[in-house]
């Protein structure tokens, strides 16, 4: 059963598409990375997954039924951000004991042993905290609620790298005891990858990709070398990045498949084969331009 | 379906106890209100009428500790409309909610908060008494309305604690209109400066259905059925509202 439907769905703001027709399905219990660069629509999705905006038209579904404004939905799903306010009256230590009868799953034993383990202070209001600290807290929340759909949208704003690891271990770790949806949105694909099972990338309100993890890392191939040379192998087939180099050396990459038999001819013309980083993979996809930044430059 | 409802009531109360714990902050507000209301009708009376005919000079003050109650209504309104802001809607998210137990729940808090300021400013009333009893002249003191009978008192926090209920639920339609749209921020005080000039007597005869009425249960009665139309239209304009940040 999938955890998440979603088909055709589109949310304008105005004229304005922040999601434009987009179909995927999420199955249950993995772990989903939700990639794609700034402004391409991933908080107005993961929004409207939590149920807090209202789909323009299309059909979301979350465990079989509308998430907008639907308390069976909320009771299902946590959504954990860097804007989740609290009442000031409450220290840190009493949102974690009034907010945990709201969620049927809530591992209190875990909720102390993380909220001792960054040593907070119990006293402080969660408004006070700094922007790293305010991450690791809603961090916390997310994890030890044990919803069976968890999003966490942009969550390691402001950790430092130390927080950030261990926010992946615990996620992983309670993940594993404890399996449920969960969606992560992030920038930061290079950390994550050890994480994710899935990627949905998603560029502009539209789908680029939804790959495992593992396809997604041999999906594509890079080749550096004579110029010349490399554009032979890749005529007329789809180039997914080039950049060139000094002396008539170019660096392309492009989908494994088209030269997957000629590996063995293409080295013995000189020209390196590398790997591509999924991180650098995504980056490309949703590039709108095929030089990336040095086209702006060489212009001048 | 049956289940669903139980659940809506059952978060709706989870959420109530919630705000209760949470919200102190706004019921410190008020408690400082009333002492201020307390400060500025100690000193001078609220009215003083004097006469003189030359050779006795007569000066009536009066006390009366009504402006407690008077600045308890203003503490309710800004209650309710700080309820409706984004702000506050924003502090729902975190639990299980939606739109509908997220305004049961701020009803909850808001009648739980009239009772509390409605009690405690008649309290405040008695509290004025013995202040002057203690502090003034006694021999000058006219003791007409001076000694409060409990059946007094407790009709004061009834009648009280009603014209609560309705200022915060008129509070809550406002601030929910606003929150509809900007435009309303603006249009409301213009419509009811406008009403006010422009239709005396209708505004007249509407204050003296309310104030005019003379039989408690009557008045209970046209309060409730007031609050309670006031605080739906509230709820149904908020359930289609997206939350924005």
């Amino acid at each position: 059963m999938s955890a998440i439907e979603c088909e055709d769905l589109t949310k304008s703001y105005g004229k304005i598409k922040a999601i434009d027709h987009l179909s995927f399905e999420i199955a249950e219990n993995k772990i989903t990375g939700l990639i794609g660069r700034n402004g391409a629509g991933k908080t107005t999705l993961l929004k409207m997954i939590a149920g807090y905006l209202k789909p323009t038209s299309g059909k979301l579904k979350v465990f079989s039924e509308k998430p907008f404004n639907s308390l069976a939905v909320s009771a299902k799903t946590m959504f954990v951000d860097d804007t989740m306010t609290f009442p000031d009256s409450l220290t840190l230590i009493d949102i974690l004991t009034e907010v945990a009868p709201f969620y049927a799953n809530w591992n209190s034993n875990l909720a102390s042993g993380l909220f001792d383990y960054y040593s907070f202070n119990p006293k402080q209001p969660h408004s006070n905290l700094s922007k790293g600290s305010k991450s690791t807290f809603n961090s916390i929340l997310g994890i030890v609620s044990r919803c069976p759909l968890t999003i966490f949208d942009e969550p390691t704003t402001g950790m430092d790298s130390a927080v950030r690891k261990d926010f992946y271990k615990a996620l992983l770790k309670d993940y594993l005891e404890y399996p449920r949806t969960i969606i992560l949105s992030s920038h930061l694909l290079s950390e994550l990858e050890e994480l994710l099972e899935e990627i949905l990338l998603i560029d502009h309100g539209t789908k680029r990709l939804h790959l495992s993890a593992m396809e997604l890392k041999e999906l594509a191939v890079g080749m550096r070398g004579n110029a010349q040379a490399v554009l032979s192998f890749v005529d007329g087939k789809e180039i997914i990045y080039q950049e060139a180099f000094a002396k008539g050396s170019i660096y392309i990459v492009i989908r494994k498949d088209f030269v997957q038999q000629q590996f063995e001819e293409i080295r013995l013309c000189g020209i390196e084969v590398l790997p591509v980083s999924t991180d650098d993979l995504c980056v490309y996809l949703t590039a709108k331009t095929k030089g990336g930044i040095e086209d702006v430059f060489k212009r001048g | 379906m049956s289940s669903k409802e139980v659940n809506l009531l059952a978060f709706s109360l989870q959420q109530f106890f919630y705000k209760l714990k949470a919200y102190t902050g706004l019921i410190n507000r008020l408690i400082i209100t009333q002492l201020l209301a307390l400060l500025f009708s100690l000193p001078g009376g609220i009215g003083m009428i004097s006469s003189s005919n030359g050779e006795i000079t007569v000066s009536v003050r009066h006390y009366s500790a009504s402006m407690v109650i008077v600045f308890s209504l203003f503490w309710i309104a800004t209650v309710a409309i700080l309820l409706t802001t984004k702000q506050y809607k924003k502090m729902d998210m975190p639990l299980v909610a939606n739109r509908l137990s997220g305004n049961l729940s701020d009803v909850g808090f808001l009648l739980t908060a009239c009772v509390f300021a409605g009690v405690t400013s008649s309290l405040v009333g008695v509290l004025f008494r013995v202040i002057m009893y203690f502090t003034f002249d006694r021999s000058m003191i006219v003791f007409n309305e001076f000694f409060l009978t409990p059946s007094d008192l407790i009709l004061s926090m009834v009648v009280t604690i009603l014209y609560m209920a309705l200022i915060s639920a008129l509070g809550y339609f406002m601030g929910m209109l606003s929150q509809v749209s900007m435009a309303f921020v603006i249009t409301i005080p213009v419509v009811i400066f406008g009403v006010l000039r422009v239709y005396t007597e209708f505004v007249q005869s509407v204050i003296k259905f309310y104030v005019g009425e003379v039989s408690l249960p009557l008045f209970a009665f046209k309060i409730l059925i007031t609050s309670i139309v006031l605080f739906g239209i509230s709820i149904v304009l908020s359930d289609r509202m997206e939350v924005r940040q």
